[in-house]
């Protein structure tokens, strides 16, 4: 532990395969249990439009677009930190962006 | 190779599937790895992110860069939030230790997952507590609705938390030092400065969490 507050988190999910009906294998209790997951269409692909190229403002910026009790998505990175509101991400799901330097999909 | 995602259209027991824009591969958003096409089997690193009110993000952060939502923003979800409905395409686990819209935050480990609902946090504020041999604090700021959990090993010590002054702050048993909730930063006392580790930890609905991880611990005050 020391001062650099920006540390890469683990990764604490291991890998898996599949299928449209797919296995994989899960950390459960006592031992690892394989499991079905199913992917299910419900919309076509895009139809909800990811975010590609953000553009982002200042917190006094942004003070005309959110109000205090709205809810973001806070991150911070190699001292670069950013807001990304949950209610506009509702509507775009996803966003391809670069926080200090690694790129990164934000996901709500 | 860096990957550009986008919104496949498809669900995982009702949770977001990406596909991304160089080889189509589906990943699941709340698992973090690719479940089919080409890259199925890779993983994604994930990062340690906060889910708070704007106001509370902009006091921790007042550097903050805030996305452009070019005006004002009504979320299509709001009336989903407020309704006691699940998913949109059924639970695959009915899980009634607590209600399916409940808020948890879970953590996942290699031996299995456990969750603490917002509510108990609420009233137990600060939580010491281990899991899987890591000795960490779950901290919940009651007058913001924000949960942080951090390692709270400090220099080989294992401190033990209090409710601070404020809602937002907590104090350790063994030296006395404040500490901030949401960033884990010590803002008063011997440690001063001094950071916690983060833990990964995720924000979920309980009908979501119990169905990615059927058998989940849950905390019980």
């Amino acid at each position: 532990m020391g001062l650099d507050p920006d540390v890469d988190p683990p990764d604490l999910l291991s890998p898996k395969t599949g299928r449209r009906i797919i296995k994989f294998s899960q950390p459960d209790g006592d031992g690892t249990k394989e499991r079905t997951l199913e992917i299910h269409s419900i919309l076509p692909r895009d139809a909800i439009p990811a975010i590609a190229n953000p553009v982002f403002i200042t917190a006094e910026e942004a003070s005309h677009n959110l109000v205090d009790r709205d809810l973001v998505i806070g991150l911070s990175f190699n001292g670069e930190h950013k807001a990304y509101s949950t209610a506009f991400l509702s509507s775009r799901e996803v966003v391809n962006d670069v926080i200090g330097g690694k790129p990164v999909a934000v996901t709500w | 190779m860096e990957l550009t995602f986008g919104v496949s259209g498809k669900l995982i027991m009702n949770a977001l599937v990406m596909s991304d824009r160089q080889t189509e591969t589906l990943w699941s958003q709340f698992l973090g790895q690719a479940v089919e096409g080409e890259l199925a089997g890779e993983t994604l690193g994930i990062m340690a992110s906060q889910l708070v009110m704007c106001s509370t993000w902009k006091e921790e952060r007042p550097d903050t860069l805030v996305l452009d939502t070019g005006g004002g923003v009504y979320d299509q979800y709001n009336s989903y939030y407020a309704s006691p409905n699940s998913g949109v395409i059924g639970q695959s686990n009915y899980d009634e230790r607590l209600i399916g819209k409940q808020l948890v935050v879970g953590l996942v480990g290699d031996e299995g997952a456990r969750a603490y609902a917002h509510t108990d946090m609420a009233t137990a504020g600060v939580l010491n507590d281990t899991f899987e041999g890591l000795d960490i604090i779950v901290a919940f700021d009651r007058s913001k609705g924000t949960t942080a959990i951090f390692d709270r090993t400090v220099d080989g010590v294992v401190l033990t938390f209090s409710e601070g002054p404020e809602s937002r702050e907590m104090t350790d048993d063994d030296t006395g030092t404040l500490w901030s909730k949401l960033s884990g930063i010590a803002v008063g006392g011997p440690l001063d400065r001094r950071r916690l580790k983060p833990v990964l930890f995720f924000n979920s609905f309980w009908f979501a969490w119990s169905d990615f991880y059927p058998n989940t611990e849950l905390f019980e005050p």
